[in-house]
């Protein structure tokens, strides 16, 4: 009878690992499906409805599907499950932060899966309130950083570089990189507090690598 | 299968010029795009057919060719001796990025016109549409959300603007006019990052005007700085902080306690 259970419940753990598998490729078929379409419909009004797409043959790996993130999970921070929200730019050309508890996702990079830099940032401390961020940086080289994406399958990330920058200093062309290697970029405030502008001097990054 | 041909064509001249055709790869992209709706066409270049059944909206890639001359550059309808566009000795630029693009001139003559590619970074959160006009009608203007945006622009020329990134709805229209639209209303997708060129193509007089569409990748901007913290931490006093409130209402609390016992 216990055999039995436990055959049935890592049946089901079977059939829910394959299903998560099967749903994402499914995924990804319908989203190279709505690539074509789009690519075929992208001029509804004009006087013929098949509008050839002349893509730059130099960038091959651009149009990677990139997953949207939703959670953020870093056992050793106690980032248990953070949520994850798209952001921009502000009209003055800032990285868009959301509040405290919550997580931007640079919407305009790569997402998990697509090529180039996922980049992730919080606060270390908004308004009085410690931030997602607030112990990033005592991330250790090798720990696992969890991100869950939209249809609920998670890719890890172990973190294999870290660095602390002056603000101005970023190195930014790498940070946002669209192209290459996947990797994952976590960004938050770090160095000295001053106090005048109420921010800090320096960026705390930690680097990953999907596993 | 052109493909093929253009790799083996490459591969050919690479041999012959190793070091010019690698070090000229790296530095330039040049395309060609056939502009010229309803007529299939091979290239020729130096009395060889370099491109078979070249057709409307086919993109080749000649960056391989750069800093090199194609010598002789035919285009000649498919399979016929009948040449459509002489273009003689042809430089291919060394560097920089361009398109080139066959296409019919305002009196609907075929002819190749040269486009360098603004490939200028952007800033973040916008994309770059650039509108060229490679079509066989007389100058017009380009109304973007009804509003005359680009006008003027006549066969060869070209207008463009980095704005926010979304959809703009686009119309071509006779200059100095708002009717009648000869192509469009189109939605077009401006991506952040990217450059969306759209080149307005075919014959007023034939009625086959459209567009066709190239994207350019790589010239993204970046955020002008990641503010993460309008709030001081300093972990060792937060901690003795906190831990020292707890310590002291403590004692407040246990001497308040020892008062009120003695008093009672």
């Amino acid at each position: 009878m216990q055999l039995r259970v436990v055959a049935s419940i890592l049946l089901a753990a079977v059939l829910a690992a394959c299903s998560s598998e099967d749903t994402a490729v499914r995924n990804e078929l319908l989203e190279i499906q709505d690539t074509n379409a789009s690519a075929l419909n992208a001029v509804p009004g004009s006087p013929q409805n098949l509008i050839p797409q002349l893509e730059s043959a130099l960038q091959p790996d651009e149009k990677i599907a990139n997953a949207v993130p939703t959670r953020l999970k870093i056992d050793n921070l106690g980032v248990i499950s953070a949520p994850i929200k798209p952001v921009g730019v502000e009209t003055n050309g800032d990285y868009e932060v959301p509040g405290a508890t919550t997580v931007g996702w640079y919407k305009f990079g790569a997402g998990p899966g697509g090529a180039g830099s996922t980049v992730l940032a919080a606060h270390i401390a908004y308004q009085g309130q410690d931030g997602v961020f607030r112990n990033l940086s005592k991330i250790d080289i090798g720990s696992i950083v969890d991100v869950t994406v939209e249809d609920g399958s998670v890719i890890s990330y172990e973190i294999t570089e870290t660095n602390q920058y002056d603000k101005q200093e970023l190195p930014f062309d790498e940070i946002f990189e669209r192209s290459g290697d996947q990797q994952l970029v976590l960004i938050t405030c770090g160095g000295d507090f001053n106090a005048s502008v109420s921010s800090y001097e320096d960026n705390f990054v930690a680097y990953g690598k999907p596993i | 299968m052109k493909t093929k041909i253009l790799v083996m064509f490459a591969l050919l001249l690479g041999v012959l010029a190793p070091t010019a055709a690698s070090a000229a790869e790296n530095d330039a992209r040049v395309h060609l795009i056939h502009g010229i709706p309803a007529t299939d066409v091979d290239v020729e270049i130096a009395g060889d057919i370099a491109i078979d059944g070249f057709e409307f909206g086919d993109t080749f890639d000649l960056s391989g060719f750069a800093g090199q001359t194609l010598a002789d550059l035919k285009v000649k309808l498919a399979g016929t001796d009948t040449v459509a566009i002489d273009a003689g000795d042809t430089a291919v630029p060394a560097t920089g990025n361009y398109t080139i693009i066959a296409h019919l001139d305002e009196d609907g003559n075929p002819a190749l016109a040269v486009f360098e590619n603004d490939v200028s970074k952007l800033t973040a959160g916008e994309g770059r549409i650039v509108v060229r006009h490679a079509a066989a009608a007389p100058t017009v203007d380009v109304l973007v959300g009804g509003d005359p945006t680009f006008t003027g622009l006549v066969n060869g020329g070209e207008a463009a603007a980095d704005l926010a990134a979304g959809t703009l709805s686009v119309s071509v229209v006779p200059a100095g006019t708002t009717t009648p639209v000869v192509i469009g209303p189109a939605d077009f997708d401006v991506t952040e990052g990217e450059s969306l060129i759209v080149y307005a193509v075919g014959s007023l007089s034939a009625d086959s005007l459209t567009v066709l569409t190239e994207e350019l990748t790589e010239i993204h901007g970046s955020p002008n700085v990641v503010n993460t913290g309008d709030t001081p931490v300093d972990d060792n006093s937060a901690i003795f902080l906190t831990f020292g409130v707890i310590v002291v209402a403590g004692a407040l609390f246990r001497s308040g306690k020892l008062f009120m016992t003695q008093a009672g």
